[in-house]
């Protein structure tokens, strides 16, 4: 059986991640953490974390929402990427993402 | 810790593959978009995820979680009520849950616009309106 998770995790005021999750029998075989701040009401993201077609990296945008670069990263988990996300917060979009 | 989960039923299902559909065209037309475009425009190759996985038969739910208090602040009382309201009723738009509240439009168009800042509430194209739609089954608060 396969199951989308779609969620949204509001960490604090004006930070959130939005979720996706594809499982098959548990396992997640697709994700993507997506690390969004409000502004003016809007939610920009600025990091995403994803496995499309089974390679992990990561991605950042800037406040536009237009692509700035893409670096491979490990196999994330969504317990890894709140771990993250707490840690460095909004000091993520201006850090090398190989070393995130 | 404030947890809402809404799970979707064939019918829902089928709202959110329409929906996907016709913002992107069907199954194979989106495919070949989000591979050539692949993470430039994340949305598309999200959606094509749960395109792909709604065909072949996936359940489908979604969860919102907040450790912000923002989010328990914004559940005033009349905001309680008015999402008890649309559990139970299917409005068309802003103004007809206004009318059937017997509330202010501005007082109800603020309190839908602060819900769905949250994610609690969704606004769907219907015709020339947006029509108000409940992301939550059950909420819950955890101490």
């Amino acid at each position: 059986m396969i199951k989308i998770d779609k969620k949204i995790f509001e960490l604090r005021a004006g930070e959130r991640i939005d979720i996706l999750e594809v499982k098959k029998k548990e396992e997640v075989v697709y994700y993507s953490y997506n690390y969004k701040i409000q502004k003016d009401g809007e939610w920009i993201l600025y990091i995403r974390w994803d496995n499309f077609q089974n390679q992990p990296h990561v991605d950042k945008y800037d406040e536009n929402g237009n692509h700035i670069e893409t670096t491979s990263s490990r196999e994330k988990n969504l317990k890894q990427v709140i771990e993250v996300v707490d840690i460095f917060g909004r000091n993520l979009i201006s850090m090398d993402l190989s070393r995130v | 810790m404030l947890r809402m989960i809404k799970k979707y039923d064939d019918k829902g299902k089928n709202e959110i593959m329409k929906d996907i559909i016709d913002k992107h065209g069907d199954l194979e037309k989106l495919k070949q978009r989000a591979l050539r475009s692949g993470c430039r425009i994340p949305d598309r190759v999200d959606d094509y995820v749960v395109l792909d996985s709604l065909n072949k038969g996936a359940e489908y739910s979604f969860e919102y979680i907040s450790r912000s208090s923002d989010a328990i602040s914004s559940l005033t009382p009349r905001r309680i009520d008015m999402l008890s309201f649309l559990s139970k009723t299917d409005v068309k738009s802003i103004t007809e849950l206004s009318k059937l509240l017997k509330r202010d439009y501005k007082n109800v168009y603020d309190d839908i616009k602060a819900l769905e800042e949250h994610g609690i509430i969704s606004l769907k194209r219907h015709g020339k309106n947006k029509k108000p739609e409940l992301n939550l089954d059950k909420f819950v608060i955890e101490l």
